[in-house]
């Protein structure tokens, strides 16, 4: 054996310096670990400034959205209107009834199917769930159409009647895949098929919906499966504002367990995790998240797939601040998008989701070219 | 040959404060486990005693992880797993028969008893190795990550020879510092039985040391029991007090190294032909020479 002179060099107590020879070309030298640890000093107070950039950029995005319109209000006046300036009726009742709720639906949708598709993808450890890819978004699709067609669940509000129908539906989609891999074993890979198959059924009953409606309804029914906020009302802002405020709060309580779930079953369960239980929770709150959102604005579903994907090239794995970035990542996405919808054609509102398809599979791309999914 | 070692009054830096010196011993009775309609375990009965590294060795598909899943509770199994605690050593826990392979409450159960390191071949996960470290006292973490859990990282981090690549993510790490690094999360929560499944297995020859040096001198440290399957008989022999012997999900053979890894018993349960000899210091060396027909 030709004798190399590192070899001689073993310390007298038999352990390595950190490192050792064998450490892959790097050698750390001593206090290596206060190095650690000041690493993740650095690395959490980088991930808090990122936080505060998004936020920042949201609450930007949120008044300019504000500002946009066909009304031709002007920036300043927005905001005066907002402080409690009263002295034009017509332009306070344009910010305060039709604006305003418009623009905080973005916000709140985009951060829940940003919060429910962050948890999907860290429950499922696959970085292709979203309520979109699991089919509760097509579920509450169908359930809508359903109620446009045949008016059901028939309540005594006609306008009620189709969030409440999607909002039935996407909980039947996502109470089914739950029972279904309550038998069969709630594995990552069951849950996506059974995703895929709740996905198919209800497009082919949404097709079937379509087929047998009228003219009329036809028009309505594109409203939903685009996606719109052409709809967007007081109510409908508090009831996603109660169902987010809800689930943020719990999830916030797991942020860590739920970052060790991503590690995988085993791994989660051999560090006193009830994986099963962890998962289904979070899956109930996600679903009801996406239930609750798409039954009043209709199928924006990207926002779930891409959101957290963005948050996580930005600021890692690590739920505290992975899923508060996912949400703004979400918010601001939705909002950007309303801008584009609103100023794109003039005098012509597209619906809101098909922008935020088309931005959603902007920005995948780039994140695909530059290899951070 | 390895014995158990000196009790927990090694100097060595790591040698944590708090970690009750009670040697336990754990005792798996009958085990059973069937998956997909067949027998994976048929009736394994083995005692592994704290302080000591303790091997599980078989050819692929003889039921080595599915013993230790069975031993951490992650699988369904007939028959009966118990940790005994030795004598009462003070902060420990409950005495007296127990079982160690509880069902995982996700509660304040800060100090996980028993801990089950798979292999990490295939994460991809993109928390960096600190972190990972962290996630060990998973249950003590709350919105701020308390100092005296950060203490005990830095400790591991310093001990195990991770500070280098701490801030490096996980998914970029080589085969043998994930090991390590998993290795550091299990020991984080100071487990009374570490179950690793195959931690040499893809690691370089320096890595295989220092992986079964570390398991070594925790259980010698802490008295604790740890149990690692592993494919190479010599390093098997050269670390561990113990090792059993696994055919087609049976006890083939059990002990010392030197009563186990006999010619003809290690020919019929690998299927090969072996050669015996000693190192310099006295340990087993295995070496394969050839399949049975040559």
């Amino acid at each position: 054996m030709p004798p190399r002179p590192r070899e001689l060099s073993r310390p007298r107590d038999g352990v390595w310096p950190v490192g050792g020879p064998a450490d892959d070309g790097e050698s750390g030298g001593a206090g290596a670990s206060a190095a650690g640890r000041e690493g993740y000093a650095r690395l959490t107070r980088r991930r808090a400034v990122t936080l505060a950039l998004l936020a920042a950029a949201t609450l930007a995005a949120f008044v300019v959205d504000l500002s946009v319109g066909s009304s031709g209000l002007t920036l300043r006046q927005t905001v005066s209107i907002l402080l409690g300036d009263d002295s034009s009726g017509t332009n306070t009742a344009i910010v305060w009834g039709i604006r305003l709720p418009a623009t905080l639906t973005c916000v709140l949708v985009g951060a829940s199917l940003a919060l429910a598709g962050d948890h999907m993808q860290t429950i499922l450890n696959n970085p292709l769930a979203s309520p979109y890819t699991l089919g509760i978004s097509s579920a509450a699709s169908f359930g809508a159409c359903l109620s446009v067609v045949t008016g059901f669940p028939f309540s005594p509000l006609p306008g009620l009647n189709a969030p409440l129908s999607a909002l039935a539906f996407s909980l039947v989609a996502a109470l089914a895949i739950l029972a279904a891999s309550r038998s069969k074993g709630t594995e990552s890979r069951t849950l996506i098929l059974l995703g895929i198959m709740v996905d198919f059924l209800f497009t082919a009953l949404q097709a079937l919906v379509q087929y047998m409606a009228t003219q009329n309804q036809l028009a309505e029914i594109m409203h939903w499966m685009f996606g719109s906020l052409s709809k967007a009302s007081w109510p409908g802002v508090v009831a996603t504002a109660a169902t987010f405020a809800v689930v943020g709060a719990i999830s916030a309580r797991l942020n860590w367990r739920l970052t060790a779930l991503s590690l995988g079953d085993d791994r989660a369960r051999s560090l006193g995790i009830d994986a099963g239980r962890l998962r289904i929770g979070a899956f109930l709150m996600s679903a009801a998240l996406t239930a609750v959102a798409v039954s009043f604005v209709g199928a924006i579903g990207f926002v779930g797939l891409v959101a957290p994907h963005l948050a996580r090239g930005l600021v890692g794995e690590d739920q505290r601040f992975l899923a508060p970035s996912a949400c703004l990542f979400g918010s601001v996405l939705l909002l950007c998008s309303s801008v584009i919808a609103k100023v794109v054609a003039p005098g012509v509102i597209v619906p809101v989701g098909i922008v935020t398809d088309i931005l959603g599979v902007l920005f995948l791309g780039a994140l695909i070219a530059r290899g951070r999914v | 040959m390895m014995t158990d070692g000196v009790d927990g009054t090694s100097g060595r830096p790591g040698t944590r404060p708090g970690t009750p010196a009670g040697r336990v011993r754990l005792v798996a009775e009958d085990v059973r486990v069937r998956l997909g309609g067949r027998d994976v375990l048929d009736g394994v009965s083995a005692a592994f005693s704290g302080g000591a590294l303790h091997a599980v060795l078989g050819v692929n598909g003889a039921g080595k992880t599915v013993l230790l899943k069975a031993l951490a509770g992650l699988v369904r199994c007939g028959g009966a797993v118990r940790l005994e605690e030795g004598a009462p050593a003070g902060a420990g826990g409950a005495s007296g028969d127990e079982s160690a392979a509880g069902r995982g409450t996700a509660g304040a159960q800060a100090r996980r008893r028993v801990a089950y390191v798979p292999q990490m071949g295939a994460t991809s996960s993109s928390l960096t190795a600190y972190e990972m470290v962290l996630l060990g006292r998973v249950g003590d973490l709350a919105w701020r990550v308390p100092p005296e859990v950060k203490d005990e990282a830095d400790a591991l981090i310093d001990e195990l020879g991770i500070g280098a690549f701490a801030s490096q993510r996980f998914s970029t790490l080589s085969g043998g510092q994930r090991q390590i690094v998993v290795m550091a999360q299990a020991l984080m929560a100071r487990p009374r039985v570490l179950l690793l499944d195959e931690p040499t297995s893809a690691l370089d020859l320096h890595r295989q040391l220092q992986v079964l040096e570390i398991a070594r001198d925790y259980a010698r440290d802490s008295g604790a029991v740890v149990v690692a399957s592993i494919h190479d008989l010599t390093l098997a022999a050269r670390y561990c007090a113990s090792v059993v012997l696994l055919s087609g999900g049976a006890v083939v053979a059990s002990g010392t190294p030197a009563e186990v890894m006999r010619a003809e018993t290690l020919e019929r349960a690998y299927g090969v032909r072996v050669e015996l000899g000693r190192t310099r210091d006295g340990s087993l060396v295995v070496t394969p020479v050839g399949l049975p027909g040559e």
